[in-house]
């Protein structure tokens, strides 16, 4: 262990809906079959985040069995530019894009964070440690947290010990390549994928190899 | 998962062992010139044999000349246009194309077949009349010193093929997503036949679909191999099976949308979605006996994977509309539970056809309803999920309500009936809280809403018992709401049905309704939608049991007493 790194925290998310878009299927979105840990470590900076700490998210564990729903929503079909002074009207710009999301989503994700090069000389891990575990018993995020797309708002809470995957679960199942995340170091993001394994209802998540921000 | 097992699926069936050639190919025609150009002959291949063709999308909308091999519209330039003066347009473009690719490799067969398309087209006519042909057969040239191989399988033109169909790889190396290796990841995707023409399943045809300012090559990183393969594994799915009898070898066509399905091992279970579309056939005869006499359960060991995708194309996109990944011992125990459920009656276990159920809710094909109702059933069937409760609803609607179609017969009206409540019986077995129903009478069953569905079958019997051939309308058309507010109709019905008695005297009758009467607490006000299925389903049941004891010599009946 990382003298610089967190103890693991076991944080509990679910919702109704969620869709964790894979690339390929990102005009018409399809989700994939778990959360990705981008999505997990999205969750994780809507509790707490500052500059000095980075989250790694180290196991991501299913707890209800997976279901899907599928669903075609009006979306709006142009990129706005900022610097636009026309008037625009989101009605006149829609075209119907279909979702295959997923249903009653249950996961606990494991996760730690450690230091980075922007900690303050007052930063240390305990301090964090705690911010983080106070603001998650109290229900405290910075922003919504949301499971794979902003509409799909998920639940935050400490994950108790004694849950545990559904028993249709309890199988290997591979699931092939998954993003894991961006990689922010270079001018432009770049996505880096892992083969993943749902193995008794966890999935395991490599160590990140690569740059962050 | 998805692209990956399409991937696999390329592999195993051995559609990918060379990126440039398809060697499963569809000809319809050969075309043998000689070396001047000069028509020989027009040769019919064989129904299911396969030749070598460059691989290569199917037509999109505009003027796309395919490379050597294409349809007798651009090649002959016949077939019905659907504006004026188009096939004389593709005719020209598909000579540009053969001129360029003669021009670039000198070789004698291409040479040979421009002078052909320049001068000789005509001569195939005379062979084969214009009007006789459809414009879609696919027409492959064979220079006539060659014996039996295409021009397009000459050195020269194969290699002009194989450089100019791998585009130069642009961009810098990343790791595919759906194999992992390193390489130029593939800007453009084959297309697949599907909403008319060519489409795209993998596509960013907007800048609005893009973010993080990567491109479309660097979006979604893919391999060219993978590219290649999960194209030509959904064009061997869509294309018509061997026989020509099915529109899709491995996919069942509902409406506008596409369900293809595949398992990652050849399994036999891959023709088992025949058994929902058309149970008649030999093959689903064949499966029927997988599904109900292999093993009386579905050995559980069976876990090869199972897979399915609901397709849909639009604006030249293909839509996932749903993913189905099961296992075959899944998939096969869901379906005999479909079946199960659809059950109803003495007779064996028998699968139903999908064409059936639908036409018995009064959905007829080509219309809207068909298509969405059709794809939600046969996700149901496959997936174990409850059926859509609409289906109940329509059901009911069909059955008590809704006015049979005209110059229906007898049996096909009893036919329809009898799917009508086999839909509410599986629906109500499928809710999240079950409702089981009996599949014949069942006198022993105390569920208040299935008493009185019996009890009113049996006033309706005692109507008819007492106004003879002569009966405008029943009991059932003039209290139709019967299942919906017991309580407002029954007290009614019961002080109608003692004039009914008086004038039939029919004693098993009143045995019968006696001892239905003796079960009932109460009328409650209203029944739910469930409960009106239930209803049904006993009235249902029981006038089948009335007409069986009509069917036998009437010894029971007593002999009509005198009116005192």
């Amino acid at each position: 262990m990382n003298p610089q790194e967190s103890r693991l925290f076991r944080v509990r998310a679910s919702g109704p809906l969620a869709c964790f878009t894979r690339p390929e299927f990102k005009v018409e979105r399809v989700s994939y079959e778990v959360m990705t840990p981008s999505a997990a470590r999205g969750i994780l900076e809507a509790v707490l985040w500052k500059p000095a700490i980075d989250w790694y998210v180290r196991e991501i564990t299913v707890l209800k069995p997976i279901r899907w729903a599928s669903f075609r929503r009006n979306e709006v079909k142009s990129r706005l530019n900022p610097s636009r002074t026309r008037p625009y009207c989101a009605d006149d710009d829609r075209t119907q894009r279909h979702t295959v999301a997923l249903r009653d989503v249950d996961y606990v994700i494991t996760a730690s964070f450690c230091m980075t090069e922007a900690a303050g000389p007052s930063d240390s891990i305990p301090k964090f440690e705690e911010m983080f575990e106070r603001r998650l018993s109290k229900g405290q995020h910075f922003g919504s947290p949301f499971l794979g797309c902003r509409e799909f708002a998920a639940q935050v809470e400490p994950a108790p010990d004694e849950v545990a995957p559904d028993e249709s679960l309890l199988v290997d199942r591979p699931i092939g390549m998954m993003l894991h995340d961006f990689d922010y170091g270079s001018r432009t993001p770049k996505p880096q994928f892992f083969e993943a394994r749902l193995r008794n209802g966890i999935l395991q998540v490599p160590a990140w190899r690569g740059g962050r921000r | 998962m998805i692209l990956r097992s399409l991937l696999d699926f390329a592999r195993r069936e051995n559609l990918l062992d060379d990126p440039d050639f398809d060697g499963r190919g569809k000809v319809d025609f050969v075309l043998r010139i000689g070396r001047a150009g000069e028509f020989l002959s027009l040769e019919p291949v064989e129904r299911g044999r396969h030749r070598v063709v460059p691989r290569q999308d199917p037509h999109n909308n505009g003027l796309s000349p395919l490379f050597m091999v294409d349809n007798a519209r651009y090649v002959l330039g016949v077939g019905p246009e659907s504006r004026a003066g188009r096939n004389a347009l593709c005719a020209d473009a598909f000579l540009g194309r053969v001129r360029e690719v003669a021009a670039a490799t000198g070789d004698e067969g291409a040479r040979a077949v421009v002078l052909f398309l320049e001068s000789h087209r005509d001569k195939v006519l005379g062979r084969r009349k214009a009007s006789e042909w459809t414009g879609s057969e696919v027409l492959a040239f064979c220079y006539s010193p060659d014996e039996t191989l295409l021009v397009h399988e000459r050195t020269l033109v194969r290699d002009y093929w194989r450089v100019h169909h791998q585009a130069p790889a642009e961009g810098e190396p990343a790791a595919c997503l759906v194999t992992g290796q390193v390489c130029v990841p593939v800007r453009l995707h084959g297309g697949i036949p599907l909403g008319g023409s060519s489409a795209r399943l993998v596509s960013f045809n907007s800048d609005s679909f893009l973010s993080h300012g990567l491109g479309k090559g660097e979006i979604a990183p893919i391999s060219r191999e993978a590219a290649e393969g999960y194209a030509a594994a959904l064009c061997h799915m869509l294309g018509p099976s061997e026989d020509g009898k099915r529109p899709h070898r491995q996919g069942l066509r509902i409406g506008e949308t596409v369900l293809v399905f595949w398992t990652r091992d050849a399994h036999p279970i891959e023709d088992v979605l025949s058994l929902m579309l058309n149970p008649t056939s030999e093959v689903a005869a064949e499966m029927q006996d997988a599904l109900y006499r292999r093993g009386r359960e579905p050995q559980a060991l069976d876990v090869t994977p199972f897979y399915g995708m609901l397709l849909s194309g639009n604006q030249a996109r293909v839509i996932v509309r749903d993913w189905i990944e099961l296992t075959a011992a899944t998939v096969l125990s869901n379906l005999r539970r479909y079946f199960r459920d659809l059950h109803l009656g003495d007779g064996d276990e028998q699968p139903v056809a999908l064409g059936t159920l639908l036409g018995a809710l009064g959905a007829e094909r080509g219309k809207p309803v068909y298509a969405r109702t059709a794809a939600k059933i046969v996700q149901a069937a496959l997936c174990g999920h409850p059926l859509p409760r609409q289906l109940l609803w329509d059901a009911a609607y069909q059955f008590w309500t809704a006015a049979q179609p005209k110059k229906t017969s007898l049996s096909d009206l009893r036919a329809r009936e009898q799917m009508q409540c086999r839909i509410i019986k599986a629906v109500l077995a499928r809710l999240p809280n079950p409702t089981e129903i009996p599949l014949s009478l069942d006198t022993n069953r105390s569920d208040l809403p299935y008493l009185l569905g019996r009890l009113f079958a049996v006033l309706e019997n005692q109507q008819r018992a007492a106004a003879g051939p002569s009966l405008n309308a029943s009991i059932r058309d003039r209290f139709n709401a019967a299942p919906k507010t017991p309580a407002r109709v029954f007290p009614e019905l019961l002080k109608l049905s003692w004039s009914h008695d008086s004038k039939a005297r029919r004693g098993d009758l009143e045995r019968s309704k006696a001892e239905i009467l003796a079960g009932i607490t109460e009328f409650p006000r209203r029944l739910s939608l469930e409960q009106q299925g239930t209803f049904m389903i006993g009235y249902y049941q029981q006038r089948q049991k009335l007409y069986e004891k009509r069917a036998e010599p009437a010894t029971q009946a007593e002999p009509p007493k005198e009116t005192e």
